[in-house]
């Protein structure tokens, strides 16, 4: 009996791993010869996904190590609509998911205005988003692991930003960079983590959005917080905050030279703040 | 011996299997080579200013300083150096792209194994560089034909009939009292059965996002959510395989023969799930060979699947009530009413209830 397992299991492996794959390294890489606003789309099927500042400030670059059976490579400029496409698109009608070592890495220019859009499937991505000049952001993910993160700040104000994530877990660092004066973040069966700080520039209002999904805040401490939320089936712990009719507002709200505005809706969630070390 | 043998086998197999190490087929010509080189970058990198396939030359070529090249160049195990102006696509296979001082191009830089090297030139498209496995993917599956069509649904039919037959011996052998539990029950109260089997189906919807809800009340059972659906499924799964298995034990003994009563109990209940599920299945053979004709094909499945349905409805429930009558059932089972022979004997045969007489245990002790 053992040794038909082990037989069993043998051929299986070998079954897995036989199954035809055909690996491809590609890297593609365009200096821009102005420096017009961009809208930069980025589409990641599966993998793992890299994202930053380009060494090269007017230059974008996308790196992709691919099986060509499940995806290919997603790269399209229009100069004349300034519409720049990067990424992975799934191959025909093949069927994603399981163990797959794609990866790619996308470089965007820093000293170009951007519109940008990344949308995330089942991927692990760390997006380093520092230092870019980004006018407006949409991050979309499905069943992933993302850390999204702004060590430094960014170029411009950043008008608006939208983190959106469906089963699966938000790590977001130095928002306070991204100079965003409006955040929306909506989160569906799953877990968001919301860091502040960093450069405080301007005051910042934050929609959240929850459903089957837990939050937590990280705001610094010389940051006055206010808290309108509307809960069905969840839970909020408002502690260090003072009650006004349905709005929470933290002792600091009156004399703090910069505000955080935040207005949350959960249902069956979580939401909590903590309070971190104060701003730059 | 199988051990020893086969697990080497399968490393290696692992090892032949790993499509990585191989580029370029062996005894591959290199017109082919650079056929399927200009198909993965027309298909998968939507270019189409490329130079065609017969125009490649081979080895070292330079663009001088001050010369213009109106057309996509092509060249193969060499490397190209661009002084001059390029007013197209370049594409180098096997080789480097050098882009000398001076040098333009105004299209893109396609290089395949190989490297772009900018010695001050300038490039205005896109530099690209391409390497690995440049075999073409596999084509997607055909249009069946009829004849092909059947000759699937028949495989996938008796392989589905074969995993049913294992998972019932299966349950046969490991949960058999479970099974025979929902046969009894079935055979006994079948409307009954069928019944609860669609107020099972109607609540498992709600069931879950109760559940849900109630593990949303807590952040540890939050993060349980998934692993809870996931759970929750299987155990629907489980139950309908069961449900199923029991509807044709119940089927297998009805058709069963009057021999099959003389047989020992265990394997007069394995011929009979047998006889089931393969009566059962014959339903769906006899739809599967019929597929590619329309009516009778379709007509035949749709029965299969009502048939199915039916079958795993009213097993579901004949399984609930079997599951709990017999928690009901547990009291009186444990202590079997005695038949009423008190009138045989002067004694009482049910025996005389007696108290226990109160123990004095030490200074401290009391009434045990």
């Amino acid at each position: 009996m053992k040794r038909i397992a082990t037989f069993l299991l043998a051929s299986a492996l070998a079954a897995t791993a036989a199954e035809a794959q055909v690996w491809r390294s590609v890297k593609i890489d365009r200096v821009l010869a102005d420096s017009a606003p961009l809208n930069i789309n980025v589409r990641f099927e599966e993998g793992t996904l890299e994202l930053r500042r380009g060494e090269n400030e007017r230059a974008y670059s996308l790196s992709l190590s691919y099986d060509a059976q499940r995806v290919i490579p997603r790269h399209r400029f229009d100069s004349a609509s300034r519409v720049l496409s990067l990424g992975t698109e799934r191959h025909g009608s093949a069927r994603l998911g399981g163990d797959y070592r794609g990866e790619a890495r996308v470089d965007i220019p820093a000293l170009i205005p951007a519109n940008v859009s990344i949308d995330v499937g089942a991927a692990s991505s760390t997006l380093d988003l520092g230092g870019l000049t980004l006018n407006n952001l949409h991050f979309r993910t499905g069943a992933s692991q993302t850390v999204l993160r702004f060590d430094e700040p960014n170029r411009g104000p950043l008008q608006h930003m939208t983190i959106d994530g469906s089963a699966g877990i938000i790590r977001a660092t130095g928002l306070a960079n991204a100079r965003a004066a409006a955040i929306t973040v909506q989160a569906h069966l799953g877990a968001v983590d919301l860091d502040f700080g960093g450069e405080w520039t301007t005051d910042i209002t934050a929609d959240l959005r929850l459903v089957l999904a837990r939050a937590v805040l990280h705001v610094p401490r010389d940051v006055g917080v206010e808290i309108e939320a509307s809960r069905v089936l969840s839970s909020f712990n408002p502690e260090g905050f003072t009650r006004t009719g349905d709005i929470y507002r933290t002792s600091n709200w009156d004399s703090a030279t910069r505000r955080l505005r935040i207005t949350a809706s959960s249902v069956l969630g979580s939401l909590s703040i903590e309070r971190s070390a104060p701003s730059m | 011996m199988l051990r020893v043998i086969s697990l080497p086998l399968a490393v290696f197999t692992l090892l032949a299997a790993d499509g990585n190490a191989q580029v370029t087929s062996p005894g591959e010509s290199p017109a082919d080579s650079i056929t399927r080189a200009l198909d993965v970058l027309r298909t998968e990198l939507g270019l189409t200013d490329l130079p065609a396939a017969g125009s490649f030359t081979r080895g070292d070529v330079s663009i001088a300083a001050g010369t213009r090249v109106d057309s996509a160049i092509g060249i193969h195990d060499g490397t190209l150096t661009v002084r001059g102006n390029v007013g197209h696509t370049v594409v180098v296979m096997n080789g480097d792209l050098v882009l000398d001082n001076g040098g333009v191009i105004e299209g893109d830089a396609v290089v395949v194994r190989g490297r772009i090297v900018m010695q001050g030139g300038v490039l205005r498209g896109a530099g690209i560089t391409l390497g690995g496995d440049l075999r073409a993917p596999d084509t997607p599956a055909p249009v069946r034909t009829g004849l092909e069509r059947v000759w699937h649904e028949v495989g996938v039919t008796l392989a589905t009939l074969a995993i049913m037959i294992v998972l019932g011996i299966g349950v046969l052998l490991f949960a058999g009292g479970y099974l025979n539990g929902a046969a009894d029950a079935l055979a006994l109260h079948p409307g009954k059965s069928f019944l609860i089997g669609i107020l099972s189906q109607l609540a498992t919807l709600p069931l879950l996002v109760l559940m849900i809800v109630a593990l949303a009340l807590t952040i540890i059972g939050l993060l349980l959510i998934p692993f809870a659906i996931v759970a929750f499924f299987l155990a629907v799964l489980g139950v309908c395989a069961l449900g199923f298995l029991a509807s044709a034990q119940v089927a297998g003994t009805a058709f069963g023969s009057r021999t099959a009563q003389d047989m020992p109990r265990r394997r007069m209940l394995l011929r009979a799930l047998l006889m089931g599920v393969m009566l059962m299945g014959s339903v769906w053979l006899l739809a599967a060979l019929t597929s590619a004709t329309p009516i009778v094909g379709a007509a035949l499945r749709g029965f299969a699947i009502v048939m199915t349905w039916v079958a795993v409805t009213a097993g579901v429930g004949a399984a609930l009530l079997s599951r709990f009558s017999r928690r009901d059932a547990q009291p009186s089972s444990a202590a079997p009413e005695p038949e009423d022979i008190s009138w045989q004997t002067p004694t009482p045969v049910t025996g005389v209830a007696a108290a226990r007489r109160p123990v004095t245990t030490g200074a401290g002790g009391g009434e045990q």
